[in-house]
């Protein structure tokens, strides 16, 4: 039988996979996924090395040295009970990343399995499984966290928890519906017609390739995690004291903004501001790669 | 190439470069094209898939996708050079002198108007005259297309007509601009063969009865030898031969010719199965020296090295073969295309 | 179910019907309104027989039913109603884990070669799998099965660990070819499995699935709306139209004298790659295929026909035999009108005839 001249057709026999390749070429292309980026990558190095970079220890009170504005000493000043701010932001980044990155995977390992067999499945379960989301999605997510918070006591794994908790049913959407559309692919049927019993089919040849809007949408829930995190601390619900973060800290300076201290809230806003900016710039440069509508290049 | 200028000449394209510039390198998709077009004639463009025979058709009208670029080359349209036509002036050509008609006619329809609405706002456009006239003007294109019961039709939306039915809508379409020229790419590649016959009995019957011309792209030569006067065959974004059709089938000089009608089956004659070895090229890193050289059976070092030029091969027949231009010696023998190749 | 007792029709005379398919029916439900359904019959009352290792194609244009006919042969999707027989199986009174585990004998070559790949998956990822579903092979058997399944379809192993997109349409349906007789499967069903292809690439498919058929002894199914790539393959054709075979025979049977209106209007609608044979005489069927909804008790064709009459409204009409195992289900036959053999031209200067008669 005739051979076919393998050099003729394809032309990027270099050493990275071709679809690596073209997906860094496309990222390259996207100035504002590079900022995003780099951004996550800043923070990423800071949370690693935060013991080499922090100045002082991020839970040791020192009242001899209250509402110091920044200084050389403070870098970014100390708040009431002399905690150094730059510091504890540094440290800080640890926990904040770690409930975002943490509670991002925990939503996916629920919400993309379910969402692949509801998908598949259809019927009644289906009916049945999206009526409770939606009611449940009705529900205002920061007071359902506040709620459950409240309730079971504070501690950072019940906030990962509550966080993946409120997020699953988006990625549980996503992969539903691109279930459906590639459920009825001719590589389904295909898999299908080789003996794949349902189980298979679905974890082998349909989840593995539902995954791009999902890639895409973690960045962003990354983000938000950050935020919904900040917001729990910012009321007292969240990462007990004196564990440093971002959002406790920004409560904590509430207060000085009035009076002068404005360093206290400033410092921790602006880190968690740019650490979201940063998830959702990534979110978008993917989702631009990701979209099937895209130009093919 | 030869420069004569017949008067019949409608569409003349000179040197053609179309070029895509992609990740993977710069895809030559359309490479030193030249042809001419006679008014009352059918030209089939054929080719397979990435031989540029599409995009050469997007050149003629100017609607290039990005990333793609013609480089350089001329298109006159009954002498008007279509190349330094402004964006507004290539508008009116597109909508007056040119029309399209298109593999997807579903696709090509707008999905919120009638059919007959879309008739009748291009006779509109090109007469000028009021909607109920074009409204009767459209009912009675639809009828000359054949469509049963065109009244009744002409209200019905693109997704309430078959395939078929919107192929002749679309032709419809096309020919009530009553263009000096109409491209009709694959347009019957997605029909079923018997409405695919009532459809290139159409497009004969209106191109000849209008004298215009028509360009038909295909990749079927059944179609071209039933259909076409002339003949464009293209390969990897080049035209390696051309001429009448009569002659093309009786007596094809160029290699990839002679495999691609070796290799169309037919009804009406048993045959060995025929095939050309190897796969179309990779539209990056074409082959040196003739691109056909990897797979053609005849093919010697100098086909290798340097790429033929265009040669005469018989009357108003052009091929562009180092063999037909007697720089290789070398008998092609048709058999070649039966035997196995490893 | 108690099976036909008389001897397969239809069969070439050393071989006995491997593949036994009777009065096959698929309904599909097709919803109008909030609360009612219509039915769509896409396939009616289909009956045939492959003999082992030939081919019967099956061929007809889009909505005839064929692929729908052939996803039910392997009970892809389940039949109304009917008999399934493959070798001393019967296919219909399997549950369907029986059937998952029959999937390694009876496989399927899909018509488009790329998306019938799943694409995250590498090629050796995608040809291991039906060994890891139907075999006891070990990791090592594997490998070196799935390295002779790449060179017997003409690949090489470097392609192993790339991905579906990586090659070119004619190497994806060798991948498709390969995956199908990965289990040494006796029955493949091909569904179009050149047309997406190039023409100059479609002969070397075809030429790779005669050679693999006279190997392995394989048995097909060969759907296709391509009269040409049918004539070429096919030991036996039947020609569907609206769910109904109207005609089935042998293919010289077939191609040489077709006796079905609708089966003369196929063949004399392909082109001819001739410019010399313009103009031959056709037989050209006004309007197009009805829809499939709620069609009336008589012959299918009957709107497009030009050699109706009042007697095609009657139920059936059931297929009738012209001579040797090449029937047709037309009534026109009992009148003698086709007899006699001859070539398409003959066969339509009759039909002329008579139709001026009519």
């Amino acid at each position: 039988m005739g051979t076919q001249g393998t050099s003729l057709q394809l032309g990027f026999d270099t050493e990275l996979p071709p679809g690596l390749q073209r997906f860094l070429y496309q990222l390259r292309r996207n100035w504002s996924t590079m900022v995003g980026i780099a951004i996550i990558l800043f923070f990423i190095l800071i949370a690693i090395f935060a013991p080499l970079l922090a100045t002082h220890d991020p839970v040791v009170t020192n009242l001899d040295e209250q509402f110091q504005p920044p200084s050389a000493k403070h870098f970014f000043g100390t708040d009431e009970v002399g905690w150094d701010i730059y510091s504890r932001v540094i440290y800080a980044t640890r926990v904040d990343f770690f409930i975002a990155i943490a509670s991002v995977l925990m939503a996916i390992a629920i919400g993309v399995p379910l969402g692949g067999l509801t998908g598949y499945f259809s019927g009644r379960f289906d009916d049945i499984l999206m009526r409770i989301l939606d009611a449940f999605q009705a529900f205002p997510p920061l007071i359902l966290a506040m709620a459950v918070v409240a309730a079971l006591g504070r501690s950072i794994w019940l906030v990962i928890a509550v966080i993946a908790f409120i997020n699953f049913p988006s990625y549980l959407r996503v992969v539903r519906a691109e279930m459906k559309s590639k459920k009825e692919s001719f590589y389904a049927e295909a898999a299908r017609s080789v003996g794949n019993p349902s189980h298979r089919l679905i974890f082998r040849h349909l989840i593995p390739n539902c995954l791009d809007p999902v890639l895409a949408q973690a960045p962003l829930n990354a983000g938000w995690a950050i935020l919904v995190a900040a917001s729990l601390s910012f009321i007292g619900l969240g990462v007990p004291i004196p564990t440093p973060e971002w959002g406790s800290m920004i409560n904590d300076g509430v207060g000085g903004i009035v009076s002068g201290e404005w360093w206290i809230s400033f410092f921790p806003g602006l880190t968690a501001m740019l650490a979201v900016l940063g998830f959702n710039l990534l979110s978008e440069g993917l989702r631009d790669i990701f979209d099937p509508k895209r130009m093919e290049m | 190439m030869i420069e004569v200028r017949n008067q019949d000449t409608l569409l003349e394209v000179r040197g053609l470069h179309t070029y895509f510039y992609t990740y993977e390198g710069v895809v030559k998709a359309v490479n030193s094209v030249s042809y001419r077009l006679n008014r009352g004639e059918i030209t089939g463009l054929v080719g397979e898939s990435g031989s540029g025979k599409s995009v050469t058709a997007q050149s003629i009208i100017r609607l290039v996708k990005a990333p793609g670029r013609i480089v350089e080359g001329e298109v006159w349209l009954d002498g008007q050079d279509l190349m330094s036509c402004s964006e507004a002036e290539m508008q009116t050509v597109r909508g007056r002198k040119i029309s399209m008609i298109f593999q997807e006619p579903r696709a090509a329809l707008n999905p919120l108007f009638t059919v007959g609405d879309q008739i009748s706002r291009v006779i509109q456009l090109r007469e000028g005259c009021s909607r109920s006239v074009a409204e009767r003007h459209a009912v009675e294109m639809m009828r000359a297309v054949e469509i049963a019961d065109p009244d009744r039709r002409a209200s019905a939306y693109p997704h309430e007509l078959s395939g078929g039915m919107c192929q002749r809508v679309m032709v419809a379409m096309a020919l009530s601009a009553n263009p000096l020229l109409l491209i009709a790419d694959e347009p019957t590649t997605g029909l079923d063969v018997t409405v695919q016959a009532q459809v290139l009995d159409l497009i004969r019957l209106r191109v000849k009865s209008a004298g215009s011309a028509c360009l038909f792209i295909t990749h079927d030569l059944g179609v071209v030898a039933e259909l076409c006067e002339r003949v464009i065959v293209m390969y990897a974004g080049r035209v390696v031969e051309q001429g009448p059709v009569a002659e093309i089938f009786s007596n094809p000089r160029h290699p990839y010719t002679q495999g691609l009608i070796a290799s169309t089956l037919r009804v009406d004659i048993d045959k060995p199965i025929s095939t050309i070895p190897g796969t179309v090229p990779d539209a990056v890193h074409l082959p040196s020296g003739c691109t056909f050289h990897p797979r053609c059976p005849f093919a010697e070092e100098l086909c290798q090295q340097e790429e033929p030029q265009m040669v005469e091969a018989g009357r108003d027949h052009t091929t562009r073969c180092h063999i037909v231009s007697g720089r290789i010696e070398r008998e092609m023998l048709e058999e070649a295309w039966t035997l196995e190749t490893a | 179910m108690e099976f036909p007792t008389q001897g397969p029709m239809m069969t070439k005379a050393n071989g006995e019907a491997f593949v036994q398919i009777r009065n096959l029916r698929k309904d599909f439900p097709i919803r109008v309104g909030m609360f009612s359904h219509v039915r769509l019959r896409a396939v009616d009352d289909v009956s045939f027989d492959i003999p082992k290792g030939s081919t019967l194609g099956l061929v007809g244009e889009s909505g005839c039913g064929k692929t729908t006919a052939g996803r039910c042969l392997l009970r892809l999707i389940e039949p109304t109603s009917g008999e399934i027989r493959m070798g001393e199986h019967n296919l219909t009174d399997l549950r369907s884990e029986q059937v998952a585990q029959m999937r390694g004998r009876m496989q399927m070559v899909f018509q488009d070669p790329g998306g019938s790949l799943t694409p995250r998956m590498t090629i050796g990822a995608i040809l291991r799998e039906p060994l890891d579903l139907h075999t006891n092979l070990n990791a090592h058997e594997k490998d070196q099965r799935v390295r002779q399944l790449l060179s017997q379809v003409g690949l090489q192993e470097d392609h192993l660990s790339r991905y579906p997109h990586q090659f070119s349409g004619g190497q994806q349906q060798r991948i498709g070819v390969a995956r199908a007789i990965a289990t040494h499967p006796d029955f493949i069903v091909l569904d179009e499995p050149t047309s997406a292809l190039d023409v100059s690439v479609r002969g070397q498919i075809l030429r790779l699935l005669t050679q693999l058929q006279e190997e392995m002894g394989l048995t097909y199914l060969f759907i296709s709306h391509d009269l040409s790539v049918i004539k070429h393959t096919c030991n036996q054709v039947a020609v569907m139209y609206l769910g109904r075979i109207v005609e089935i025979g042998s293919t010289e049977e077939i191609f040489g004298s077709p006796t079905h209106p609708y089966t003369q209007a196929l063949l004399s609608a392909v082109p001819i790659p001739d410019p010399t044979q313009r103009g031959k005489e056709r037989l050209k069927l006004p309007g197009e295929v009805p829809s499939p909804i709620d069609l009336p008790p008589g012959c299918r064709l009957y709107s497009r026909c030009p050699y109706r009459r009042d007697a095609c409204l009657e139920p059936g009409p059931p297929l009738l035999q012209v001579g040797g195992s090449h029937k047709a289900a037309c009534i026109l036959v009992d009148e003698n009108i086709h007899f006699g053999g001859g070539n398409t031209a003959a066969a339509l200067s009759r039909l002329d005839q008579a139709h001026d008669r009519v």
